[in-house]
């Protein structure tokens, strides 16, 4: 009983120390807004900003720079569909459940597919993107993306 | 679609980052054959002739008609961690050939073919790749394999310290995203023995997307034509191989050993149709021929270089018959 009294107030200290220190250090829950923004995957030549559907709880992306906006001839980057890529709608319908943003598809203009796509947020600033083949994430790819910022 | 915001006007040109991410090469080209994370097949040599030597001095040795060679094949290559700075595989195979004699063997008869004609051959591995980028242009990929190959059937499995094992190491660079190469080195069984060869890795597609070239040589070599997003044609050779081992537990075949190993070394010269049914179910349709490169038996497993002239215990001349293998196979596009 003694030894217990001796160590309470340290115990308590530790535990208020560490409730203050994980708050501080980014274990802020995560809120359904902290994705909008403007966003680079890693491979570092696009862009994309990912925004609110007004009126609705659901989240989209859409690419909005491109490293290397026109092909050799000149002209504004295409898919193999023809479709232009700038200002191409590349992350569609996501919905924040669980901390995460799920439900959601991405479309690969490289590639011209589209996989299911799950959307964790890492801190503030950055982000991982799991593209699959399955709905459930098994088999599938994760690129890190991170928040851009006004100079 | 109308945003909760209203169009945002930014200068996107003039963002920086909020952290440093960099940026890594990834393990495909565009125009690449899917790859397969699963795959279930059926191979058939057609009919061909087997003339083995002797065992023992003065042992059998009868020529032997085939009416086919054939069986299952499964591969699974699973991406159990998938990130942008690492990727790594794990995969399982699996085949199997039964060899169907025209007149059954009886016990007098060559002991390579009794086995053949008893249990077939079967193949059963395990392999990981390691995909590493080390930033946009470099990468090394690294791959082990152990496998179980001989006469044996699933319900009396081969001990495991008979397990053969293989290793690859490439360097590599990809120039773009539609050529990327590399050199580099593998302990192999590609010839049938146990060999250290060199490798060089390539993947190309051409600025028209319409064709390109696929190869790991000297194992393998494809021409592919993208015909559209739904069908590739490839031409090309891919070289199997492998040691078997013959099981003499018990003395079935009277020899007074059990060690015996079976070379098998084959180039496979083919066409092969791959089309899409859906977008992640593949339908692969291979035709061609199966050339022999060695069908021998040695005691014991070593190091054998190409070139070596360590005599075999006994050399076998197989007819070369054409082939067909065709496979359904579930995809990452």
């Amino acid at each position: 009983m003694k030894k217990w009294n001796t160590l309470a107030p340290l115990t308590l200290s530790l535990f208020f120390l560490y409730s203050f220190a994980s708050k501080d250090l980014g274990d802020a829950a995560t809120e359904p807004g902290d994705i909008v923004g403007v966003w680079m995957p890693s491979e570092g030549t696009a862009y994309v900003r990912i925004f609110k559907e007004k009126g609705k709880e659901v989240y989209h992306g859409k690419i909005v720079w491109l490293k290397e906006p026109n092909d050799a001839e000149g002209n504004p980057r295409k898919d193999d569909q023809g479709n232009p890529i700038l200002n191409m709608l590349n992350l569609r319908d996501f919905v924040f459940e669980d901390d995460e943003w799920v439900n959601g598809t991405i479309y690969d203009p490289k590639t011209g597919n589209t996989y299911y796509c799950t959307i964790e947020m890492v801190n503030k600033n950055k982000l991982e993107v799991r593209g699959s083949l399955d709905p459930f994430g098994i088999v599938g790819r994760t690129d890190t993306w991170v928040r851009m910022k006004t100079n | 679609m109308e945003e909760e915001e209203g169009e945002m006007v930014i200068d996107y040109a003039n963002l920086v980052q909020t952290e440093e991410n960099k940026a890594f090469c990834s393990s495909r080209i565009l125009g690449q054959q899917p790859m397969k994370i699963i795959s279930l097949g059926y191979d058939l040599q057609t009919a061909h002739t087997l003339q083995p030597d002797p065992f023992v001095p003065g042992g059998p040795a009868d020529a032997e008609q085939l009416n086919n060679a054939r069986g299952l094949r499964l591969g699974i290559n699973y991406p159990v961690y998938s990130k942008n700075d690492l990727l790594v595989n794990l995969g399982l195979n699996y085949a199997h050939t039964q060899y169907a004699f025209e007149t059954p063997t009886l016990v007098t008869d060559n002991p390579l073919s009794r086995a053949l004609d008893n249990n077939g051959l079967t193949t059963l591995g395990v392999t990981a790749t390691v995909f590493k980028p080390l930033n946009i242009k470099r990468y090394f990929i690294v791959q082990f394999g152990a496998n179980l190959n001989g006469d044996y059937t699933l319900n009396d499995i081969q001990a495991l310290r008979y397990t053969r094992y293989t290793a690859s190491v490439i360097y590599g660079i990809k120039s773009n995203d539609r050529k990327m190469w590399g050199v580099g080195a593998t302990r192999t069984y590609l010839g049938g023995a146990l060999n250290y060869l060199p490798v060089y890795y390539m993947m190309y597609t051409s600025e028209n997307k319409k064709w390109g070239l696929e190869m790991v040589l000297p194992a393998r070599f494809q021409y592919r034509r993208n015909i559209d997003d739904k069908n590739l044609f490839l031409l090309g050779w891919e070289i199997e191989g492998n040691t078997y081992r013959i099981n003499n537990d018990g003395d079935p075949y009277g020899l007074p050993f059990n060690d015996l190993e079976l070379r098998r070394a084959e180039l496979r010269v083919r066409a092969t149709w791959e089309h899409a049914l859906t977008p992640q179910i593949w339908l692969s349709a291979q035709a061609g021929f199966r050339y022999n490169w060695s069908f021998d038996v040695d005691r014991g497993d070593f190091f054998r270089p190409f070139g070596d002239d360590t005599p075999y215990l006994a050399e076998t001349n197989l007819s070369n018959p054409a082939y067909f293998n065709i496979s359904i196979n579930w995809v990452s596009p």
